[in-house]
Formats: structure tokens, sequence, C-alpha cells
């Protein structure tokens, strides 16, 4: 018996034993199981430092096995800064929900990427405020109703949904910018790679990294977790579309 | 030991450089000291003015409203007549400043042209330096000693700034002897 | 160190005892009249292995320097009024996750953009948290170039040694004033060590969370007593002062910073002319000698205190009081042109002994 009781699925060894607090159908959870495995992949759990931001994401650290730092809303890259300045020698992460990235926070994700601070992004869109029960955010799909656009989000008003990625990708201190998703195996395979890759860009010293994933909300979004893939496929993906942004080849040198 | 001197201008008149050696000195001397500047929005051209005051005692406040000595070296600063105390003195920069007003009472004016004085030594950027000297000659804020002096404006323009040093100090000296010689 | 007499600035004393005091790590964002620091430190630190980084707000530069703290790095930002109320969130957060750092305002007239002048307006906000939730952070207030120097290294160990931001309120006048003082390290104040917490990378142990949210029952309670005990340790440990002509006083003027310095001058000429006045400074503005006001107050009929705002301090005289003794106040709420001189301060203490002032105690 013993010899073929083959394991075929465990946790990231970076991550701990502890069930998430998701919603069924979020996309949260997978994402940090990706962030786990590059982790293990590269073996660098013993120097990784990740940075929590506000919202559904702010548990990062009953998750991960590695040292976390809590970030007010929006703030994690100044944090990820300071903590990358002293301890150079160290691998550090932040993850954020586009209301933290993309709303309060803008400031600090566009001057740190303009500083080509060496360290990862994590971005979660999925077009809402999750934790505090599903409101507009600047990511919002036009059309889209949430708590505080329940006529669906109008340009007129609300303006139109940002393209953080495109945005990071321009700027000069940015080094890799990529856009995935985990709605369905191919994508969730290539996201994959992304934040892969993106912790390698960082351990080589190319820069900034940023891999922007869309994700899931089937809670706020007021659908089954099928339909929410569905939905990521059908609307999402169309207007914010997958794939490398910009992979710099060599780091910066003046 | 207490001395107090108020010198205002134009900024890049070098006035706060002026209250700078001052103070250095006094710090030289063992002395406490506090130099007060005027800081603003103002860059290069707009007004400005230090206070300067020397004590072998704690100082109180570094800002006065009325002080014992006051310069001033351009007429934008001419307000700042009325700084000075009654019977204090008032050295104005004659070459600049062509008419004032002082209510005060028993006040020393002394005009001294320090551009023109300037002008006649061939550089006109020891006119401060010209009227440093006046103002330590009329009040001998501390004995003159070369030494010090030069070691005093080493500590405020810095290595970089050294070879300017000799030709500040005869400007000094020159001021400095004009200065004696007031008969007050 | 080798100990030197330096003639500078106030704002530059203090970027050289950060230096000092093993600080490596400088956050900020320029404002008047505070410049000097960032300006030294850009060039300075980098010499000495460190990080100068000008954040693109002071929101940024608060929250690097929460990043760094919890790194167990020693870290400072500097900043003026307007700058430091952006910063309330992230100190707020800071003391919430107990972490240490030393944050240095110059401060200068408000409210708004105000002005540049040396004020005390920033008093309540420096005493009370200053930002959101239950806590408070320690607040030195020197009052010359000197005290710039020590109280900056001070507040390093200080800020170890509890775990907690520390504030240097300072004013435009001490900034930028100069004065000759030495380069001398003041008595080491003890503080643990930082191994047990810092984030470094979970090298051999499990990994750590630095945080200050609570959601579980009865948690934020704890952890606010928990902060609570910090304080109270800080009252009976910390809690500085200077006094000045203090024997036998019939009145005690009392005035801290810039204002203390300018009322030290007018209590040297009352007394000299056979007034029985003396000056209590306040050193830490937080925790207040609440207690040797009170021992004062049994003895002492009048308090007059000096202040550069429209009242502020008056009200922590007035709770070190209570019922016993008349409290005074004389302001002077800044801007352009409003510093008060020794001989105002001379004629409000003649006032308040012939009793031309109404008490502001008396209600």
């Amino acid at each position: 018996m013993a010899e073929i009781a083959r394991k075929v699925f465990s946790k990231p060894k970076s991550m701990k034993d502890k069930p998430f607090h998701f919603c069924p159908g979020c996309h949260h959870g997978i994402v940090h199981r990706l962030v786990g495995e590059a982790i293990d992949t590269l073996g660098i759990r013993e120097k990784t430092i990740g940075v929590a931001s506000v919202g559904c994401s702010v548990f990062l650290y009953d998750y991960f096995d590695v040292d976390v730092l809590e970030a007010p809303h929006g703030r994690a890259p100044a944090e990820a800064t300071a903590i990358k300045r002293v301890l150079p020698d160290s691998v550090v992460f932040i993850y954020q929900g586009d209301g933290d990235l993309a709303a309060i926070g803008t400031a600090e994700i566009i001057h740190a990427a303009n500083r080509g601070e060496n360290f990862t992004v994590i971005f979660i869109n999925n077009a809402n405020y999750g934790m505090t029960g599903g409101q507009m955010a600047p990511t919002t799909l036009l059309g889209m109703k949430t708590a505080t656009s329940p006529y669906g989000r109008d340009f007129r008003r609300e303006g139109y949904p940002i393209k953080m990625s495109e945005i990071i990708a321009q700027l000069e201190g940015s080094a890799f910018v990529a856009r995935g998703a985990v709605n369905k195996p191919a994508n969730l395979n290539k996201t994959k790679k992304y934040i892969l890759k993106a912790f390698e860009y960082q351990i080589k010293g190319m820069g900034f990294s940023f891999v922007e994933v869309l994700s899931a909300c089937p809670t706020d979004w007021g659908m089954t977790p099928v339909e929410a893939c569905e939905f990521i496929e059908r609307e999402m993906i169309p207007y914010y579309p997958l794939g490398i942004l910009k992979e710099k080849k060599v780091p910066d040198h003046l | 030991m207490y001395y107090e001197v108020f010198i205002a201008g134009a900024g890049g008149q070098g006035v706060l450089l002026m209250g700078n050696i001052i103070s250095y000195y006094a710090m030289l001397n063992d002395l406490n000291t506090t130099f007060m500047p005027s800081y603003g929005v103002e860059m290069r051209g707009g007004m400005t003015h230090c206070t300067v005051i020397i004590s072998d005692e704690e100082i109180g406040s570094p800002v006065l409203q009325e002080v014992d000595n006051v310069v001033i070296m351009s007429p934008f600063a001419s307000q700042f007549t009325t700084m000075v105390k009654n019977g204090g003195i008032l050295i104005l920069n004659s070459s600049l400043v062509k008419s004032h007003q002082c209510e005060k009472e028993n006040v020393t004016i002394l005009k001294q042209p320090f551009n023109d004085l300037a002008l006649k030594a061939g550089n006109s950027k020891i006119t401060n330096m010209i009227a440093l000297g006046y103002l330590w000659g009329v009040t001998k804020p501390l004995p003159f000693d070369e030494k010090l002096l030069q070691q005093a404006m080493l500590g405020i323009l810095g290595e970089s700034k050294k070879k300017f040093i000799p030709s500040n100090i005869e400007a000094f000296i020159e001021g400095y002897q004009l200065g004696e010689r007031e008969k007050i | 160190m080798e100990e030197k007499k330096i003639f500078e600035k106030g704002n530059i004393a203090i970027a050289m005892a950060a230096i000092a005091a093993g600080c490596k790590y400088y956050f900020g964002y320029p404002i008047t009249p505070q410049s000097d620091i960032p300006e030294y430190l850009s060039r300075e630190l980098p010499r000495v292995g460190g990080v100068f980084l000008q954040s693109e707000s002071e929101v940024a530069a608060i929250n690097m320097l929460l990043g760094a703290a919890a790194t167990g790095a020693r870290v400072m930002t500097s900043s003026s009024g307007p700058g430091i109320s952006l910063m309330q969130e992230g100190i707020s957060y800071m003391a919430g996750d107990e972490l240490p750092a030393v944050i240095v305002n110059v401060s200068r007239s408000g409210p708004g953009l105000g002005g540049i002048s040396p004020s005390q307006g920033d008093y309540f906000q420096a005493t009370r948290g200053g930002g959101h939730g239950d806590y408070r952070t320690m607040v030195l207030a020197p009052h010359s170039v000197q005290e710039m120097w020590d109280f900056t290294i001070m507040a390093f160990d200080l800020a170890d040694k509890y775990r907690n931001p520390v504030i240097i309120l300072a004013d435009g006048m001490l900034g930028q004033m100069k004065e000759p003082f030495v380069t001398r390290m003041p008595e080491p104040i003890p503080y643990p060590p930082k191994d047990s917490w810092a984030l470094t990378g979970a090298k051999g142990r499990p990994g750590r969370v630095i945080k200050s949210l609570y959601l579980g029952h009865l948690e934020l309670e704890k952890h606010v007593w928990k902060l609570n005990e910090k304080y109270e340790r800080m009252k009976k440990e910390d809690t500085r002062w200077e006094e000045y002509m203090l024997d036998d006083p019939e009145i005690v003027v009392v005035a801290f910073g810039s204002a203390a310095r300018i009322a030290k001058t007018a209590v040297k000429v009352a007394r000299q002319e056979g007034y029985r006045v003396g000056l209590l400074r306040p050193i830490t503005l937080f925790p207040y000698p609440y207690k040797r006001i009170r021992e004062l107050s049994e003895k002492v009929e009048k308090f007059l205190t000096v202040e550069l705002n429209a009242g502020q301090m008056v009200e922590d005289v007035m709770i070190g009081v209570g019922a016993r003794s008349k409290v005074y106040f004389y302001g002077r709420p800044n801007g352009v042109g409003s510093l008060p001189t020794p001989e105002e301060i001379y004629n409000e203490i003649i006032k308040t002994l012939k009793n031309e002032k109404v008490p502001v105690n008396e209600f």
C-alpha cells in the first residue's frame, strides 16, 4: 500500500497549514498559492518579507510562513521600498488589491515603480472593493453594478476603469509587467510563470516587477464561482488583455 | 560681556556671512552666541537680515525687538532703521542708502560708502567685509585678532573657499581702520 | 565620536546627531523651515553607507519609516506642520505596531498653509496622539541648538526603549538659528534588543508578523492596555523638565521650546529687579511634568503660561495645578513679526503679579 500511495498535492512549504478564510470561488486563495509555490521553487522562504495591504488580502500573515508587515491602506509600496533599501539581500513582495493599489495608493505604487524599486508586486484586480462589501473600485468595468454604483458604472459620473499594468509598464523604472488570470487552467499556468518570473527579476536585481491578476469575487459580484470565471473571460479580459506587457532584458545602469 | 547687532540688506550682499563671522569669532572666544537669520520665500535679491548676540551668560531670545547696533546695507532694508535702540549706533551703506528715517533718540548715525570703497579696491565682492570691519572698528564686539578672524572665516566659508580669505581679511582691515578712526 | 564644538543651524545639529546616533536611513519630503535636514542627509548618509530617499509625499515618507523600522533599523524623518499632519496616519500605525522611530517637527504656523514663522501650534497634535486611535507618542521639546543635538540622540534611545515613535517638537526659530554646540554623546538610555521582533527574513524560525489589526474577541482591548502600560512607564521613568530660578517663587512662568528661551530672559530681568519669579520648562511634553507642577502649586499662587499659540499647553498646566492656584496665559499665535520679545513677557509677569490679568482657570 505504502509504495503506491503517492502524494500529488500539498501546500507549499512556505505556507501555513491553515484553511483560507476567503469566500467560495474567490481567487485570492489560488494566487496566494502561486506566490507560495514561487517562494518554494526559488528556495527563498528564509529571506522573504511580505507586505500585506488593507482589504481581503490583509490576512496574508495567517497563510504565509514568512515575515510579514501589515501596511496602512495603499501604502505597501512605501513600506516595501524601505525594507528592500535596508535589507537589499531580502526578497520583498507586496500583495495589494485594486482599491489599495489603484485608488488610495496610486501615488505610492507609481513612484515606487518609477524609482525602479527592486521588489515584486502582486496586484489583485477583482473590479470591486471585496472586504468592505463590494463597492466600486477604480477597476470596476463600465456598466458594472456595485454597492456604490447601483446604476452601473458610467464614465460620465465615475470615469473609466483604470489599466494599472499599462500605466506601470510605461514608466521607465519598471522591469517586468504582466497581466494574468486564474479563471481557467491555461491562464493559471501562465500566471504562475509570470509570478515566478517576477520574483526571478527581483533576485537578479532587474528592478520593479509587477503582476496583475484578474480575480473573481463571486460573493460581491452576485455570481456563482463558475459564472464569475466566465465573467472574467467574457467581460474583463477583453478590457484588460492578458500577457506580458514589458520585460527588460538587462538591468538599467547609469 | 554682552553685544548685539542687527544687519540687514538685499540677498546676495553677504549680510548673513557678516553675521556668521561675528558669531563664529565669538565661539572661538568660548562665548555664548546666537545667529538668527531671516528665512522665507525670498531667494536672491529679496530682503535678508540677521541678528547676532554674544554673551558670557546664557542667551535667551535670539530675536530682538530693538538692537544696540544696526547695519543697513541696502535701500530695501531701510525700514529696519527702526530696529536701533535709543542711544544706539546705526551704520548705513551710503553707496546705496541715500535717505533714511530714524525717530529714535541719541542714535549715532554713521555713513560709509561700502560699495564705492570696494570698487576703489578693485573688488566689488568684498563690500560686506569692509562693512564688517568697519562695524567691528566702531563697535568692538571683541578684541580683533587676525589669526582668529582667519579661523572664523575658514569655519564659515569652508576649505573650498579658502582662497578668498586673504582678500576678505584685507578688506576687513581696511574697514576696521576706518571704523576705529570714528569719534563716537 | 570625537567631541567637537560646532557652529551650525539647529536643523543641521539634528541631522548630524541622527548619524551620530547610528541612524542610517532617512525618508522625507522637503518643506520649509526644515529642508536643511534632508539636504544635509542626502549628502552625508551615502558616505556612511546609509540611505537617503526623497519620497513622493509625507504620506509615503512615514510609511517608508514604518517599513524601515520594522526591520529593526534606526530611522528618522523630518517635516513641518502640514507634512506632519499627513504623517499622522502612519504614526498611528507605528504606535499600534510598536515600532520605534524618530519624527522631527520643525513646526511652522497654521492652520492650513499658515506661514513659515516659528510656532507652537502643533502642541495638541504632538501630545495627544495626533492620529486616530488610543495611543501616545513621546515628545521632546528642545530650546537650544545644543538640545537639538542632545535630544535627537536621546530620542533614538527612547524610541527603542519603548518601541514607540518619538517626536522632536522644535520650530522654525530653533531650526534656523545657529549656535555653538558640542557633538557630545549623552548618557545612553538602555533599550532591549530588537532581534525578538524585527522582520529580517524567517531564517531558521517561523515567520513573524508586525501588525496593528486585532479583530478577535477582546484582542484589541488587551493590546491597547499593553500600549498604555508603556505610556505609564514613560511617565514614571522619563518625564523631564528644567527649573530656572525657581527658588521660593511668587509666580512660576511655564513655557517650552522657543517660548521658554524668550521667557528665560524675561525671568532673569525680573529677578534682577527683585521679583520672585522662576521658570518651569517642560522638556518632555508627553509625558508631561504634572507632578512637579502640582508640587509647586502647593506653594505658589500664580502660574503664567507663555506659548507661541493661542493656548494649548496651558490646559496641561491647569491639569497640574488643579484648583490650588491661578493660571494665566500669554500667547502669540505665530505669524511674521509676532514672535514675543522678552520685554513683552516681562510686562506680562508684572501684570500678573499686579492682578491686572484674568486667570484662565476661573470658570
